[in-house]
């Protein structure tokens, strides 16, 4: 898999458009393929903008928060449209300007099926030392059991 | 001034073989404007293939009836991708064999249809008569006349015997006259090129804008085909392949593509016997995948795409499919404007669409 601009962290929305423009802008002009949308299930999703370039597959990477609002791609490819209708409909993201409601009824029966479930968070470990338990008295076994006066 | 109407075109219409709808808004007879509305036939099939990657092999074939061995090798090739394997030649030149096979059924289909749509009906029984004839050499090869079920990961499920071959050798002899003689009727009948010629106009910019794949880009002049990066056996040396381009844009452009794709499919699969040798059809595989994986072929409606994320068990993290109809069909809308109400059956249907890879 041969990827161009890889960036697996989470960075602000308008530096990803950027990124994405600057592939769009290329000469002659790239073939989105497609747009893939992962859930992390940590809140966070990765989008992969596939392209056709120069005979080539090349990939555009970066990773969003559930809630962005993200830019779509309609003023460079038409074709980008049904693509975000499509990960509006499936992973419930936001893009501007664009709707669901494509594969799926709105507001009826399933909603945003290829959504995991969060990851059970990790507790992180407490910062200040806890005293240690103040040491308790040895468990009551049968030989120190007090024998019953009659 | 003119009255503007709205005329409902489909889900359930004559031309149409699955549910689609087009909103045709019309000034008399005049299309001015259209909205594509897809969905009739989701199936939900991106979730259920992710649950078991080895079951996928049979579930990704149902997607489609038309063009299922191109998505099995979509699937396999991506899964070998993330196994890291590399498959023997003998199984990457059957696969070739078996995938332009599927492309005369397919091509031969879009062209009986886009004739019936047209109104003539006794070209549309002719491709289907010749059809016919590759289904039932692709039934006696396979097994299968609709889903061959012959790929697995790494390469093939059984081999096939030098009979088989010499059989595909003689049908496509005796298929190729036939198809050279129902080429005449689609490049040089009058009422034919006047129903056709300049209908449903694509420009190359509207095509690089919505991004369109297979015979409606390369009837656009797009010279786009991920034959040309050497997947399966187009990559063997001694394949020689060169992509059908015709810049004009219109209906009668992209049945051009697709006849002489036909033509072209018996070179390949003469050109893949040629080659063919003795060897190992399967390469096994071990374990569980684990990391990404990309399958990109040439389906007959262009360029299907599979993407795969594993995680080092049976389900698999992530299964993406991008099918050629799902970036083919929006572009109707920029054909179809300007267009009379009797040409709106012609365009939709030239440019092979494929509800079920479209829904999915």
């Amino acid at each position: 898999m041969t990827d161009d601009i890889k960036d697996k962290e989470l960075k602000p929305v308008n530096d990803i458009r950027f990124k994405v423009d600057r592939m769009a802008f290329k000469f002659p002009k790239p073939r989105l393929i497609t747009i893939v949308a992962n859930d992390n299930a940590d809140g966070t999703f990765e989008l992969i903008y596939a392209f056709h370039y120069n005979n080539q597959y090349t990939e555009v990477r970066y990773m969003v928060k559930a809630d962005d609002e993200l830019d779509s791609l309609s003023s460079h490819f038409a074709a980008s449209v049904n693509m975000e209708r499509e990960i509006v409909d499936m992973m419930g993201l936001h893009f501007k300007g664009i709707e669901g409601g494509m594969l799926l009824m709105p507001e009826k029966g399933i909603v945003t099926p290829l959504r995991k479930p969060l990851k059970p968070q990790e507790t992180p470990a407490p910062s200040v030392t806890v005293p240690a338990p103040p040491t308790q008295a040895p468990l009551r076994s049968s030989e120190n059991i007090p024998e019953a006066k009659p | 001034m003119s009255r503007v109407s709205v005329i409902p075109f489909g889900p359930q219409h004559s031309s149409f073989l699955e549910p689609m709808n087009l909103k045709l808004v019309m000034e008399e007879e005049k299309v001015v404007g259209a909205t594509i509305n897809i969905g009739y036939n989701h199936r939900g099939m991106e979730y259920a293939m992710a649950q078991d990657y080895k079951r996928t092999v049979f579930l990704c074939e149902r997607v489609c009836g038309i063009c299922s061995y191109h998505h099995s090798s979509a699937y396999v090739q991506a899964m070998e991708n993330v196994f890291n394997v590399k498959v023997s030649d003998r199984a990457n030149l059957v696969r070739t064999i078996m995938m332009e096979c599927q492309r005369l059924t397919s091509h031969l289909l879009a062209l009986g249809h886009t004739a019936e749509a047209l109104g003539y009906e006794n070209l549309f029984m002719q491709f289907f008569r010749e059809r016919e004839e590759i289904m039932m050499l692709v039934n006696r090869v396979s097994g299968n006349r609709v889903h061959y079920s012959m790929n697995t990961i790494g390469g093939l499920r059984k081999d096939v015997t030098y009979e088989q071959l010499k059989d595909i050798e003689k049908t496509m002899d005796i298929m190729e006259p036939k198809f050279l003689e129902l080429q005449k009727v689609i490049r040089n009948d009058s009422t034919f090129r006047k129903r056709t010629r300049g209908i449903g106009l694509l420009k190359k910019a509207d095509a690089e804008s919505y991004c369109v794949v297979g015979p409606v880009g390369r009837g656009s002049g797009m010279p786009h085909d991920i034959r040309l990066t050497g997947f399966a056996g187009y990559g063997v040396d001694g394949m020689k392949y060169r992509p059908v381009v015709y810049e004009e844009g219109d209906v009668y452009a992209r049945n051009n593509v697709r006849m002489d794709e036909v033509i072209q499919a018996v070179d390949l699969i003469r050109q893949a016997l040629n080659l063919i040798r003795d060897g190992p059809f399967l390469t096994p595989v071990k374990g569980h995948p684990s990391g990404e994986g990309i399958g990109r072929v040439e389906a007959p409606r262009g360029e299907l795409y599979y993407y795969i994320k594993a995680k080092g068990e049976q389900k698999l993290d992530r299964l993406k499919l991008r099918t050629p109809a799902f970036v083919n069909i929006p572009a109707i809308a920029a054909m179809i404007g300007g267009a009379q109400l009797a040409d709106v059956a012609p365009i939709a249907v030239s440019v092979d669409p494929c509800i079920c890879c479209c829904d999915r």
